[in-house]
């Protein structure tokens, strides 16, 4: 029941993002793109050749960061686990920044593996901070490292396009995140990283419930500790670095969606994944919608409109609902 | 003197003072001083300072002991002012004007004036004033064409550069209009960020567009740029960062803009104008003593029987440092141009405002071996 009302607000979210933007285009002209297009009319371009692509990224990013933010919030069994809050987003995206001031790279393709290898790093780093120490995974503490951490990334992130003026051009995409000028290719060649991302995290699902109860009752009944957590960084890796590389770091989506999705389906792993994978790109299609109306003719970018919406549902989350436990 | 704001040594060296010290703005050229100073620049080695945006290294600047400090194209705040004044008398950007807003005129002469200078800095600025004239004059004004300027983030939105500022001052002062609508979106900003489902805007009849030669394949492989009139047509002024013209444009000072009026105008006419801009180039080819056969022949009546001609046409320019010809202005009747041209010896401006007329024959410009021959028999070169 829950799963087909996140469903259908996913499904409403989507028409919006497809429906509104920059410039007004009425809904029988967005439908007529669909159904009877005609190549030499200026707004079927602007909802296919735009509004098309940054929709369905804004779906495979949305789910991305929901799904790696569920899965973290798992693995460390700490609330407040999110793959901006902790770094992992700083993390590819101060890779990404290094690659293209060093090397020059510039193709997405190219890119998304200085992502993973951003992305990977700071998660590893990260989760072995937080479970350092006498009683293992402290939540204030995984936070502050992941802070820390995420900290140190965006300042060194900021020294690099200092250096180069020319890097500060492209890098406006790599500070704040935005689904703005993507393409079919993009869109194609993240997919299978996030399909592969996405199945990890559904097979991870009832290792998670076990943790959930312990990690003495999830030893006795048979989990490998190291096993979920090595899987664990690798779809976190997948999902997050594969959706920076996109459009950059974004947010707020993997701390948020998680709660709001329990609230509705409960703790299970099992129901929680797939009801993240619905709720975050419903949240992210919507803080974009919105930020390509407020400013007409210009845009916000998606990665300002979740920081501001993302955090104000997380406040009301935080108030409202005794934070399941974890 | 140290020029602390980023396009000062223009007017500085426009004066004939060789600054001690330069901040870069963009380019990485020898001393930051780019093509259109270097005549200025002379023997002159001033040295480079790297400072971006909010930024000043107060310490370097004071160890370099300047007498003034000039930074009225430099974004300052009153507390860098207050700072800068303790280490030598600083010229600030003038109130009337928003950051990085200041007018070339105004800027040539409170430098001017700061330097002792103040009479030349006005002559400069007279002669300036009169050569941007003549070149609208020439160009008709460009007919009103309306123009914009973008830049694209790299992320699917625009940067569009506002109606009061520098360059865009210029381009309007030579007689291209800004439009309305473009300007009702800009307001009083330097530059909007224009959100990519609006590029309709930028619809005009001349548009700069900044682009790397793989960015501007990009823009010419996407159905929204090439649903635009203004691609379709090939009315676009793709301009590299490194391309000397951006440059040009960039700075917009008393230097820059003789630059701009002799290499931008032309591309601006054959953007507007093609069909003169075609009379024009073809004239040009046709009289440079130093231009290759292959190139002027379909642009010669009989062409086959006067290769040898043009070889002793040739020789006898590379005497002169080569001939050459500057068409300033091309007026076409049916399918007859009259153009109007100096002429240059090894570069330099021997005769002004001479006329002479090209036809229009299957669709290129051709010169009648007549005129063809009356010229070279000035030259003092026999046809045939």
């Amino acid at each position: 029941m829950g799963l087909a009302i996140t469903a259908a607000a996913l499904g409403v979210a989507v028409v919006a993002s497809l429906a509104t933007g920059a410039k007004p285009i009425p809904v029988s002209t967005v439908l007529d793109a669909f159904w009877s297009f005609d190549p030499s009319a200026t707004d079927h371009l602007i909802v296919r050749e735009l509004r098309l692509w940054r929709t369905v990224v804004g779906v495979g990013v949305g789910a991305a960061l929901a799904v790696a933010g569920a899965l973290m919030q798992g693995v460390t069994r700490n609330p407040l686990a999110d793959p901006g809050l902790l770094g992992v987003n700083a993390g590819a995206s101060f890779a990404v920044v290094l690659a293209i001031w060093a090397l020059g790279l510039e193709s997405l393709l190219g890119l998304v593996w200085f992502a993973f290898g951003g992305a990977g790093v700071a998660t590893g780093l990260v989760l072995a901070l937080g479970s350092m120490g006498r009683g293992g995974g402290n939540p204030v503490r995984l936070v502050l490292a992941g802070v820390a951490l995420a900290a140190l990334l965006g300042s060194l992130t900021a020294s690099v396009t200092l250096l180069d003026q020319a890097v500060l051009d492209r890098f406006r995409f790599w500070a704040v995140g935005s689904l703005s000028g993507l393409d079919g290719e993009v869109a194609f060649q993240i997919l299978p990283f996030l399909a592969v991302g996405m199945l990890l995290a559904l097979g991870l699902s009832r290792s998670l419930n076990a943790l959930a109860l312990g990690e003495e009752v999830a030893r006795s009944l048979g989990i490998g500790l190291r096993t979920v957590r090595l899987v664990s960084v690798v779809a976190v890796t997948l999902l997050c670095g594969a959706a920076v590389a996109a459009c950059g770091p974004i947010g707020f989506v993997g701390l948020v969606v998680p709660h709001a999705a329990r609230v509705m389906s409960g703790a299970d792993q099992r129901w929680l994944i797939p009801a993240c994978a619905l709720l975050g790109p419903t949240l992210l299609l919507v803080c974009d919608t919105i930020g390509r109306v407020i400013a007409r003719p210009a845009e916000v970018q998606v990665g300002i409109t979740t920081a501001a919406i993302g955090g104000a549902v997380f406040v009301a989350v935080v108030r409202r609902v005794r934070m399941a436990q974890l | 003197m140290i020029t602390v704001g980023f396009s000062e040594q223009d007017p500085v060296l426009a004066l004939g003072v060789i600054p001690v010290a330069i901040r870069e703005w963009f380019g990485g050229h020898p001393h930051a001083v780019w093509p259109w100073g270097l005549d200025e620049l002379g023997e002159g080695t001033p040295e480079v300072l790297t400072m971006a945006y909010g930024d000043l290294n107060y310490e370097l600047l004071a160890s370099l002991s300047p007498d003034l400090m000039i930074a009225t194209h430099a974004g300052i705040t009153e507390e860098e002012y207050a700072l800068l004044s303790a280490i030598a008398p600083t010229l600030p950007e003038p109130a009337e004007f928003p950051a990085f807003g200041v007018s070339w005129q105004d800027q040539t002469v409170l430098i001017g004036t700061a330097m002792g200078l103040a009479e030349e800095a006005e002559a400069l600025v007279a002669e300036t004033t009169s050569a941007v004239e003549a070149t609208r004059d020439r160009h008709g004004g460009f007919g009103g064409a309306t123009f914009a300027w973008a830049n694209p983030t790299g992320d699917g939105t625009y940067w569009v550069v506002g109606a009061n500022t520098p360059p865009m001052r210029l381009l309007q002062d030579l007689g291209l209009t800004y439009p309305d609508e473009i300007a009702a979106v800009v307001g009083d900003l330097d530059s909007y960020e224009l959100s990519g489902e609006r590029i309709e805007l930028l619809d005009v009849d001349v548009l700069i567009m900044r682009a790397s030669p793989d960015q501007q394949a990009v823009f010419e492989d996407d159905p929204l740029w090439t649903a635009l009139e203004v691609m379709a047509e090939g009315r676009i002024l793709w301009l590299d960062t490194s391309d000397p013209i951006y440059g040009a444009l960039s700075f917009t000072t008393i230097l820059s803009i003789d630059y701009l009026l002799e290499e931008l105008t032309p591309l601006i006419m054959a953007k507007v104008y093609p069909e003169q801009a075609a009379a024009m180039s073809a004239w040009a080819i046709v009289f440079d003593s130093n231009a290759e056969w292959a190139l002027k022949a379909p642009h010669i009546e009989d062409s086959q029987n006067l290769e040898e001609s043009n070889e002793n046409y040739r020789a006898g320019g590379e005497t002169m440092g080569g001939f050459s010809l500057r068409p300033t202005q091309a007026v076409i009747e049916g399918d007859v141009a009259t153009i109007t041209y100096d002429v240059l010896f090894g570069g330099s401006p021997a005769y002004t405002d001479l006329q002479g007329v090209i036809d229009l024959v299957d669709g290129t410009w051709v010169v009648s071996r007549d005129t063809y021959c009356g010229f070279l028999a000035q030259a003092r070169t026999p046809c045939g």
